[in-house]
């Protein structure tokens, strides 16, 4: 992945649709969400961990997550479908971009 | 069967004169403490005698004797402090005895109600109703626990405590102060809270504030925890603006090179298509030349050489747009020590090893002056990626660079 970002496991869904779409920054694309966890000084927070890879061209810079197994979504083109964090509970999401 | 209605009253009259017995232990019982000394009576002390109090906030208003002035306000002070803690001292003991009082009686009906099932002799209908009585009972014990804070007492006691002896220690921490610094009229006022310190309400408010505070301090602990570890959160206001603001500027750039250079490619193939045809008509025989197809493919490819003039023209212009902006990115004095951060990422953006090493070839190529319009693109939107997610901790690179923006559009 050419860029990884490690999201609070406590954020809504459109929060860290959010997120997402702004660490896409005009040149990166969204590829792939896993569940995980980030320890630090002996703490370990649990999160979504995000990575991207670059897209100069063709960039799908707005997201929208869909809660559930969604096929299609009129407009948009789907991009992957994940497990992640959503408000402390993984939940299974749809991601889609235009 | 009249031995048995004898043992029976017999039972009842004992229950009965238990139950009368410890209501007159009730009565009589308390905890005692040790004796009061006479000059600690409650009933007889100089508080209680409005003609002194009138007499000493006369002295202590006025100022023409500062002496004699501070000294009865600080004897206004004691008295005061005195009534305060006997209203307290005798609202704790009351509320004390008042506790100790319901819950030997409660104990006493549960233990009666428990015994008398075993003991009695009825039918089934009546053990039943002595039971329906204990849990009455025990009901009534749970509500009156929930309802009237019973079992919180003492930590609203504790708590009342804690704030009268801080608001009695800051009254003290003024008592060498002239009346004219700290008159009687302000003591009174501190005193007044003193004594308000010392009510449930107040221990009740104050535990929620505490409570509250200490919320509010683990929450901000958490989050701070959370991004040493640099796990990021949700998108600021200051990220969300920034993040809009750079995207409305540089994403027509990006957009107008993508349309032109998907014109150029489209144009490149319409040119070969239109030149084969051209080529396959010209090696037929001249007189099965179709000179129709041959105009319509020379018409086509002038068309389409027209329309790579013009993509190029307008990739080269968005080229020199973004040499310009890369121009005075360099020659700003915010921006410029950004520039090496780019490729290095934040804590909680991690840039990939080869992402890194693109960065930092485009960022090369472009201070050589011989970078073409993604190099420039990944540099420029790299500095994007940077500012913003630094914005929150410092913005003035962030702002910096939209001016740069807003000035080269």
């Amino acid at each position: 992945m050419d860029l990884e970002i490690d999201i609070d496991a406590e954020l809504t869904l459109s929060q860290a649709q959010e997120r997402c779409r702004v660490a896409q920054a005009g040149m990166y694309q969204l590829a792939q969400i896993s569940v995980g966890t980030k320890s630090d000084n002996n703490k370990v927070f649990p999160v979504s961990k995000a990575g991207f890879n670059e897209r100069l061209s063709g960039l799908l810079r707005d997201l929208s997550f869909v809660e559930g197994s969604v096929a299609t979504k009129p407009d948009w083109t789907k991009l992957f479908e994940c497990d992640m964090y959503v408000a402390s509970h993984v939940k299974h999401v749809s991601v889609f971009g235009k | 069967m009249l031995k048995r209605e004898k043992a029976f009253r017999a039972v009842n009259h004992a229950t009965m004169w238990t139950l009368m017995v410890c209501v007159c232990l009730l009565a009589t019982s308390t905890v005692r403490a040790q004796k009061k000394p006479p000059i600690l009576s409650d009933n007889d002390i100089s508080a209680f005698s409005k003609s002194e109090i009138k007499r000493l906030e006369g002295i202590a208003g006025d100022v023409t004797n500062p002496g004699a002035a501070k000294l009865a306000r600080n004897k206004l002070i004691a008295i005061t402090v005195e009534q305060v803690d006997t209203a307290f001292n005798d609202y704790r003991k009351k509320s004390r005895k008042r506790t100790d009082t319901l819950n030997f009686l409660f104990d006493f009906l549960e233990i009666g109600a428990s015994s008398a099932i075993s003991i009695v002799k009825g039918t089934l209908r009546a053990k039943s109703m002595i039971g329906e009585g204990l849990s009455l009972f025990q009901g009534s014990r749970s509500a009156f626990n929930k309802d009237f804070r019973f079992l919180e007492r003492q930590i609203l006691f504790d708590k009342m405590v804690a704030k009268r002896s801080e608001k009695l220690t800051a009254i003290y921490g003024k008592l060498d102060q002239e009346v004219l610094e700290y008159p009687w009229e302000q003591a009174r006022s501190e005193l007044r809270d003193y004594f308000f310190a010392g009510t449930i309400d107040e221990a009740l408010s104050g535990l929620s504030r505490d409570t509250g505070a200490a919320a509010a301090s683990a929450v901000t602990d958490l989050a701070e925890a959370k991004k040493n570890a640099g796990i990021v959160g949700a998108v600021s206001s200051k990220e969300l603006a920034a993040h809009n603001a750079f995207g409305s500027m540089l994403d027509p750039l990006v957009d107008r090179f993508d349309a032109a250079e998907k014109a150029s490619t489209k144009a490149d193939e319409e040119i070969a298509a239109a030149q084969k045809q051209i080529n396959e008509e010209m090696q037929k025989q001249p007189a099965q030349q179709d000179q129709a197809k041959i105009t319509a493919a020379n018409t086509a490819k002038t068309t389409a050489e027209g329309n790579k003039k013009s993509a190029t023209e307008t990739e080269a212009k968005l080229l020199e747009k973004m040499k310009t902006l890369f121009s005075k990115v360099v020659d700003n004095p915010i921006l410029t020590p950004v520039l090496p951060e780019i490729s290095k990422g934040t804590p909680q953006q991690k840039i990939g090893t080869a992402q890194r090493e693109k960065i930092e070839e485009s960022l090369k190529r472009a201070r050589d002056n011989s970078a073409g319009f993604r190099d420039y693109q990944r540099v420029l939107l790299s500095l994007r990626a940077y500012v913003v997610a630094i914005v929150d901790r410092d913005p003035r690179p962030s702002d910096e660079f939209q001016k740069v923006l807003v000035a080269n559009q």
